[in-house]
């Protein structure tokens, strides 16, 4: 079957394990930076105490309890191993059960283990570091060390004026757009910029400052995978401007070149990104996430494709913890057609460290001169540590 | 700006919205609100006052801190802004005005930027800034995270006509 790789990239799409949790929707507490809670400070990963207590205070449902301190239990590992304060410990397990159906084809289901990481990092006077190593189910990840064992990030590096400033190089999340857990979104597939595999080596300069925050990142390539030809090099960036307590307001950049793409068939490439993105809360229990994404490829000796890709996201929380979601999203292959999809979502964060999740997830994607018909369904639990 | 209002012989507020904004470390932004604010005439004064305890954040937890641990309302439940020496009125007019407020129990001079327009009344914007240090209070630290001393105060009221 003719098509058979390109449908199996489909349900890799959506198969592939989930990464770190990132939740831009934070910006309804006013939130508009996210070094205050996590070591990245562009987001994600292993999170600071002050976003430990913040998992507890504003992220689970609160069952009715007044304005409380944040519980031992909000400490890494329920507090049942106690780091010194310069050592901040994490990690993550999150598990999926999923059932797919592409076209006329037959529902299949699954269960995956989406993600079974182990973080630490180190924030000692102005010197900062971050690892993870995890484990996932399937193979040939961009982040594999070693077969199924992966590191979607390590870094050192040091941190300016009181923190604001962080100048890193290692395996770091690309900056670009906004940082979300759904990394099979248009948006990121397109830019290759999720949370999940896609983390490049390089250096970076990051600010959080009250009305601006940014980073930009000169990238080396992605050491994690050979030959040397892969790896794509070039620049990747952000500034989202703030003028209010609930609005951001942002422009990406990215260009790359590989000497042999490893999405295109060993082809030179270059690709470029350019979008704009917004996160706003016009009212405290509704988050509005936006995104517009203008990608263009050139590989080598074929013309250039360009797309346009889009998401729009609405967070209603009626009640602290939970959360409905509704997502559109639309990817413009230039001419040649529209894929387009759409999420509901609901998730409930109920406990300390744990939260569930279900998803029916409805595209319609053209690939080449064909399109598909994709619904899935998916439920995970997602616990961390 | 005050002789504007000593005309009136009961001064009312309406629509009133007093703002503090606070500068935190790493970007942290905290604005606290209140629709919560009075005024009282004094002989050749007037004094704008303000309930501390009903100044929210949106975080009730980190209202709580503000309330018992930097304000101590139970001890000082309210800020007071008195106007000394009025600028002399205008139809529309700003400027700024030198005023005494006093909050957690210490008085300080402030310079008390304003704006009034004329409707029904007049239309009223104000703001100052602060330093938490000078009225004896600490800037809070929570679990890493430092708010900076120097708080910025806004207000925006209707002043009505008498």
């Amino acid at each position: 079957m003719r098509c058979a790789p390109l449908l199996a990239s489909l349900v890799l799409a959506i198969l592939w394990p989930r990464p770190a949790r990132a939740y831009a929707w934070m910006i309804r507490h006013g939130y508009t930076t996210c070094a205050t809670c996590h070591v990245d400070p562009s987001g994600s990963g292993v999170l600071t105490p002050y976003g430990r207590a913040q998992g507890e205070i504003l992220l689970q449902s609160r069952y009715g309890k007044p304005a409380e301190e944040a519980s031992p239990a909000a400490n890494f590992l329920w507090n049942a191993l106690r780091t010194p304060d310069w050592l901040l410990g994490g990690g993550e397990v999150r598990y999926m059960g999923l059932r797919t159906k592409i076209g006329d084809g037959p529902t299949t289901g699954d269960l995956i283990l989406m993600q079974g990481d182990l973080a630490a990092a180190v924030q000692v006077s102005g010197f900062r570091a971050s690892a993870s190593l995890g484990y996932v189910t399937t193979t040939g990840s961009l982040a594999s060390l070693a077969g199924q064992v992966i590191s979607r990030e390590h870094w050192v590096g040091w941190a300016f004026d009181d923190g604001a400033l962080l100048v890193r190089a290692g395996r770091i999340n690309v900056p670009f757009g906004i940082r979300s857990i759904e990394h099979t979104m248009f948006v990121r597939q397109t830019t290759r910029t999720d949370l999940n595999d896609t983390q490049q080596h390089g250096v970076a300069l990051s600010y959080s400052g009250e009305l601006i925050r940014g980073e930009v990142m000169a990238i080396a390539g992605n050491f994690q995978i050979r030959p040397d030809a892969n790896r794509e090099r070039g620049y990747s960036g952000y500034v989202e401007v703030s003028p209010l307590s609930r609005l951001g307001i942002g422009v990406s950049s990215l260009v790359t070149h590989a000497a042999e793409d490893l999405f295109l068939r060993g082809v030179a490439n270059t690709r470029q990104a350019h979008g704009l993105f917004v996160r706003a809360s016009p009212w405290r229990p509704l988050v509005l996430l936006g995104e517009a994404d203008y990608v263009v490829q050139t590989p080598s000796g074929a013309p250039s494709q360009r797309g346009l890709a889009t998401m729009l996201q609405a967070d209603y929380e009626p009640w602290q913890g939970i959360h409905l979601i509704a997502t559109g999203e639309t990817l413009d292959h230039a001419g040649s057609g529209i894929s387009y999809g759409g999420w509901l979502s609901a998730a409930w964060f109920f406990a300390p460290h744990l939260d569930i999740r279900a998803d029916l997830m409805n595209r319609s994607e053209l690939i080449g001169a064909n399109r598909y018909a994709v619904l899935a369904y998916m439920a995970q639990g997602h616990l961390y540590f | 700006m005050a002789a504007l209002l000593l005309a009136a012989a009961e001064p009312k507020i309406s629509d009133a919205e007093v703002l503090f904004v606070a500068h935190g470390s790493l970007g942290m932004r905290i604005e606290g609100k209140t629709a919560d604010l009075s005024t009282a005439r004094t002989a050749d004064t007037l004094e704008f006052i303000v309930h501390l305890e009903t100044l929210q954040t949106g975080i009730e937890l980190r209202d709580r801190h503000m309330r018992d641990d930097v304000f101590e309302v139970q001890r000082f439940p309210v800020a007071r802004l008195r106007v000394l020496h009025p600028p002399l009125p205008g139809a529309t007019t700003s400027g700024t005005a030198l005023g005494e407020l006093t909050v957690h129990g210490q008085t300080r001079p402030v310079n008390v930027a304003f704006k009034l327009k004329p409707r029904s009344g007049y239309d009223v914007t104000a703001s100052f800034q602060m330093n938490l240090r000078d009225y004896g209070m600490t800037a809070p630290t929570y679990l890493g995270i430092s708010v900076k001393p120097e708080i910025d105060v806004s207000a925006d009221f209707h002043l009505d006509a008498p």
